[in-house]
């Protein structure tokens, strides 16, 4: 009974937190990213370009522990376009990632502002990544599809400070996957065998940091221009690999990032 | 990064691009054990052969020859090395024999007045025999195609299915045209694939099971007809029709083509094909070497001078008993 109130409660968690709207903290930012990628299933080679991004972050108080407990939605979508070094060939490639991750406030009284200039923050979430890579080079191997699902402990460090008379906070965050599912295809199986005859074979594949590392890390900084509004500019670099089947894959992302956040 | 994800890279070099289209093939190539028992192919000899050749500063288009020379070893169509001026390829499989086919003779059974869809040529002969041409299985053909097709002939009394020169394509379109001759689930073959990167290392082979078309089924006798470009995706649909009941083979042995190909790259941009998964048909036998027909026939100059393809002929006396 007690367990079943637990798994109750961590469902409406996300409720309890959209019910608490102070404290609240919502961004958009858009992106320019480098990219390097390379995925043994479809060539030997790996491949560099460019792309775009599109990230969404929401982060809210819970009433859960003296409101210090925050639950944090992120959610992002990428597109690049890649070649290798012989630049005869190319790949498209697009993402789609999103988490929610449940973060402590330890440098917090009670549910109110920070006491001082440091936050820092750290917890667990979950984060799903679903992904193709198309590859120009053709045959019965032109696409690689992405999907994982993972449990990822994040975490947050931020400090403010004034400038110029403004306030501004520089943030880092860095959320890495403990362990999860991934899909991947055996090593040379064909995507015909999969979704056409339906044959199956070791195609969910366990993650764990020490078979790949992966990692999404965004430091970004804020320039509060408005009561409820800054101006926010930052780094991130996502960090995505696999090991698994014989296959490796790497989808390496350097984004710069510009947007604006929403105080509540 | 402690468990960054890496490997070697070979250099944009004729040694680095040599080693890189041998490191392929060995890992992915998927009929060693078979080429090894049927003429000896020893790939770590062709390595060290082939690799002799190889000199630091020659030309792109000796680096190419070298390396389609090594790939010739392998006796695979579906093996090619693409490159901005030449693409390599072993058509001994087809070029090696007899034709068997006339496009001008099939005229003189099509005439104009055939009909077409989905690139499948189709009519009614003279003695009421049905004749279908498939002169590829790129791209798809809808179930509502082939309603069309065996609605119109329906009343025939037997039924040619003519995949001679038929390279292949979409495997899913040699299904789709062969579940319109079961009337349950079928059984027509099977498929395996590499688990990893050593020549033996495969899957266990899997059922390739055919689902009977929703639409029109044809009940009635088939001649399928073949030659030895009959190949790939043809040749896969000649190994689902080949144990049909009602189904008969005639013609010359297909190219074969059983592996499923996968392309690959080189450092310079070269592409390179090679067959990655083997496929079986259904009494678990390599197609890979191409089926011989129940009913070997040849085209006879003496039929072609009188304006008569001898294979078509044959499939009509026998459709006709």
């Amino acid at each position: 009974m007690k367990v079943n109130a637990w798994i109750l409660g961590m469902l409406l968690l996300p409720l309890t937190a959209a019910l608490a709207q102070e404290g609240r903290e919502s961004s958009t930012m858009f992106g320019v990213s480098a990219v390097s990628q390379w995925d043994t299933y479809l060539s030997n080679e790996r491949y560099h370009g460019g792309g775009l991004t599109v990230a969404s972050m929401v982060s809210r108080p819970t009433h859960w522990m003296d409101r210090r407990l925050h639950v944090q939605h992120l959610t992002q979508g990428n597109l690049a376009l890649a070649e290798p070094r012989s630049d005869k060939h190319k790949t498209i490639s697009g993402f789609f990632h999103w988490q929610v991750a449940w973060q402590y406030h330890f440098l917090r009284e009670k549910g109110e502002e920070p006491s001082g200039p440091w936050q820092m923050n750290a917890g667990l979430g979950v984060q799903t990544r679903l992904g193709f890579v198309y590859n120009t080079l053709g045959g019965n191997n032109p696409t690689s599809a992405r999907a994982a699902l993972n449990i990822i402990a994040s975490g947050q460090v931020r400090r403010s400070f004034e400038l110029w008379h403004k306030p501004f906070a520089a943030t880092l965050q860095a959320d890495v996957p403990l362990t999860g599912l991934m899909f991947s295809p055996d090593y040379g199986q064909s995507y015909y065998e999969i979704f056409s005859l339906g044959h199956y074979s070791h195609n969910v594949c366990v993650v764990n940091p020490f078979r790949a590392f992966q990692a999404n890390v965004l430091l970004t900084f804020d320039c509060r221009l408005r009561a409820r509004t800054s101006l926010r500019m930052g780094y991130q670099g996502q960090f995505m690999q696999s090991r698994a089947n014989g296959l490796k894959t790497q989808d390496f992302y350097h984004n710069l990032l510009v947007g604006f956040v929403r105080h509540w | 990064m402690g468990s960054c994800v890496s490997e070697e890279e070979f250099s944009n070099s004729p040694q680095g691009n040599f080693d890189a289209l041998w490191q392929i093939v060995d890992e992915h190539y998927c009929f060693f054990p078979d080429k090894a028992a049927e003429y000896g192919l020893d790939w770590n000899e062709c390595r060290s052969r082939y690799g002799a050749m190889l000199l630091p500063k020659m030309t792109g288009e000796q680096l190419f020859e070298v390396c389609a020379k090594m790939l010739d070893e392998l006796r695979d169509g579906h093996v090619n090395l693409a490159s901005p001026f030449n693409t390599a390829r072993y058509w001994d499989w087809h070029e090696n024999y007899p034709v068997n086919f006339s496009d001008s003779l099939q005229r003189v059974y099509l005439g104009t007045d055939y009909r077409l869809t989905c690139g499948i040529k189709y009519c009614i002969l003279p003695d009421n025999i049905g004749y279908i041409y498939v002169p590829s299985f790129e791209g798809s053909v809808g179930s509502g195609n082939l309603d069309a097709i065996f609605t119109y002939l329906r009343l025939c009394d037997g039924l040619i299915v003519d995949v001679r020169n038929n390279e292949g394509g979409l495997l899913t379109m040699a299904q789709d045209l062969a579940a319109s001759f079961i009337n349950e689930k079928t059984t027509v073959g099977y498929i395996a694939h590499k688990t990893g990167a050593g020549h033996s290392s495969f899957s266990s082979p899997e059922a390739v099971r055919l689902v009977p078309s929703e639409g029109m089924r044809w009940q009635k006798a088939v001649a399928v007809l073949t030659n030895r470009r009959t190949y790939s995706a043809a040749n896969a649909f000649v190994a689902y029709m080949k144990d049909l009941p009602n189904v008969t083979t005639v013609g010359d042995r297909t190219g074969g083509g059983a592996g499923l190909p996968y392309n690959n790259e080189l450092p310079n941009g070269w592409t390179v094909r090679f067959s990655a998964c083997p496929t079986y048909d259904v009494h678990m036998q390599s197609t890979e070497g191409g089926i011989t027909p129940q009913h070997q026939v040849s085209l006879l100059s003496s039929d072609f001078a009188r304006g008569e393809d001898t294979i078509i002929e044959y499939a009509r006396k026998l459709l006709r008993k």
